[in-house]
């Protein structure tokens, strides 16, 4: 069964839009032809997470005189707003525990619609 | 886990504006604080801040919907924070209350008193019993903070003196600072010294190299001062010159304590001849006296570990006591921190040491 979640005009904006989905809250997260959902609870303390930011992943390098930090453009992490755990908008995994994963769920974009698969 | 109501003696309320302030200053300072035009200038010294990972040391979800600073609306707080986490007293300890570090020490006497009035007026005056205040003193001029401790002592809405800034350079224990201690034992009140005092403003050098460089580097080393300030009110006999004083240190973490008390326990008969005056082991002044919030809350990857640490020193279960410090950006939550303590602990930790410590409050 497909749950539509908005239009793509709507969405498609690359921020975290939450919905309700049945009981759940999920932020929906739409750029370019992806399109994800994630879990709008963080698991580390239960903080709403889709209300935290939504930002390239920041690395570092030692390389040179001066050390530098750096945003990477294809990896997208949102930040819990309580205290700040990362998590991948695409495969929920922790960026400071790979042991902990909040839950994604894949999107269809069909027809200027965003839609879920819900299963069951 | 813990089911009962909660005693949170450290929650960060805020003006909406430094200019709700200004009425509350006398005539000279308001006319000194303004320019035609509406200029106001600071209210609080220069600020050393580190952000989390977004340009605030806030969480984000406490902004309030109608605008304002987080902790400078009742309601917000009240739904995030009053409400859902039980809270029988919350204390109401300003964010974080460092206008003693303002330049002019008397201007930063003004500031305070307006700061007591202000909250006195508008959240003291709510008339929700849950909230208690702090008494925010000029810590540059120890005897006007005395006075400003017996201005408003008689008001059994303020349950503590709360001493922010580290203004004279020397750890709360030295006698410079004795007046205000002797002041809020005199009144019945314990003396909060929250954290953060010498990182703002004029402050002395806080660590080994100065000022922490990110928020990391902070957090790894804002304990130093605070094991410095114990060790002062030991050496210094502060218990013994004012056997009714009670002090909470506010958002140091603990975790560092058994070992400062085990150091300070064993040198302090051989190293006497300064501090003749210390005549009970250290670690029976400060249990009996001191108490500390448990956030920061030490986050061991194991359990087990912080339960031996706590288990390892004697006393330890009557000085925790549980503060959220809402509305900051690690902020602890009650179920969290009941998952960690050791078994029994929760019933003291989340009420009855703060209730005890805070007499006027319960």
């Amino acid at each position: 069964m497909l749950t539509d979640l908005g239009s793509l005009e709507e969405l498609g904006d690359g921020r975290l839009h939450v919905r309700r989905v049945g009981r759940r809250e999920l932020g929906v997260l739409v750029r370019g032809d992806r399109a994800v959902a994630i879990r709008n609870v963080c698991p580390h303390a239960g903080a709403p997470l889709c209300r935290g930011v939504v930002s390239p992943l920041v690395t570092g390098s030692l390389d040179g005189p001066v050390a530098s930090v750096r945003a990477e453009g294809e990896r997208l992490m949102v930040s819990c707003p309580w205290h700040g755990w990362e998590f991948d908008v695409d495969t929920g995994q922790a960026l400071a525990d790979p042991t902990m994963r909040v839950k994604t769920y894949p999107l269809i974009v069909r027809d200027g619609r965003v839609l879920l698969e819900v299963v069951g | 886990m813990h089911d009962g109501t909660v005693i949170d003696p450290d929650v960060h309320h805020t003006w909406a504006s430094p200019a709700e302030l200004v009425p509350y200053l006398p005539a000279e300072w308001r006319d000194y604080a303004q320019a035609p035009g509406g200029y106001l200038m600071p209210m609080d010294p220069a600020v050393m801040t580190y952000p989390g990972q977004w340009g605030t040391n806030k969480r984000l979800d406490t902004y309030p919907e109608g605008g304002g600073p987080p902790g400078s609306d009742y309601d917000t707080l009240r739904t995030q924070l009053l409400d859902p986490m039980r809270v029988e007293r919350a204390v109401l300890s300003y964010d974080i209350g460092t206008q003693s570090g303002l330049a002019n020490p008397y201007f930063a006497a003004a500031v305070c008193r307006a700061a007591n009035d202000w909250s006195r007026d508008r959240w003291l005056g709510r008339g929700d019993e849950r909230l208690a205040g702090a008494i925010l003193v000029p810590t540059e001029l120890p005897e006007a903070a005395a006075e400003e401790v017996r201005r408003l002592a008689h008001d059994p809405r303020f349950v503590e003196v709360l001493v922010v800034e580290n203004t004279l350079g020397k750890p709360f224990g030295h006698p410079a600072y004795h007046p205000i201690l002797a002041a809020a034992a005199e009144a019945g009140l314990p003396v909060a010294i929250h954290s953060g005092g010498e990182l703002i403003g004029r402050a002395a050098q806080p660590m080994a190299g100065g000022i922490a460089g990110s928020r990391l580097e902070l957090m790894a080393t804002v304990t130093q001062p605070a094991m410095h300030h114990v060790a002062s009110l030991v050496t210094h006999g502060v218990f013994e010159r004012v056997p009714s004083l009670r002090v909470l240190f506010v958002e140091h973490g603990f975790t560092w304590l058994p070992s400062l008390l085990w150091n300070l326990d064993a040198r302090y008969e051989i190293l006497r001849r300064e501090s003749p005056w210390v005549r009970r082991r250290p670690s029976e002044y400060v249990v009996d006296h001191v108490r500390f919030t448990t956030q920061p809350f030490d986050l061991t990857r194991d359990r087990s570990q912080l339960v031996a640490l706590l288990e390892a020193h004697d006393g330890l279960d009557e000085v925790l006591c549980f503060a959220s410090d809402y509305p900051h950006w690690d902020a602890d939550e009650p179920s969290y921190v009941a998952s960690r303590l050791p078994a029994g602990w929760e019933r003291k930790v989340f009420h009855d040491n703060a209730a005890a410590l805070l007499e006027r409050a319960c």
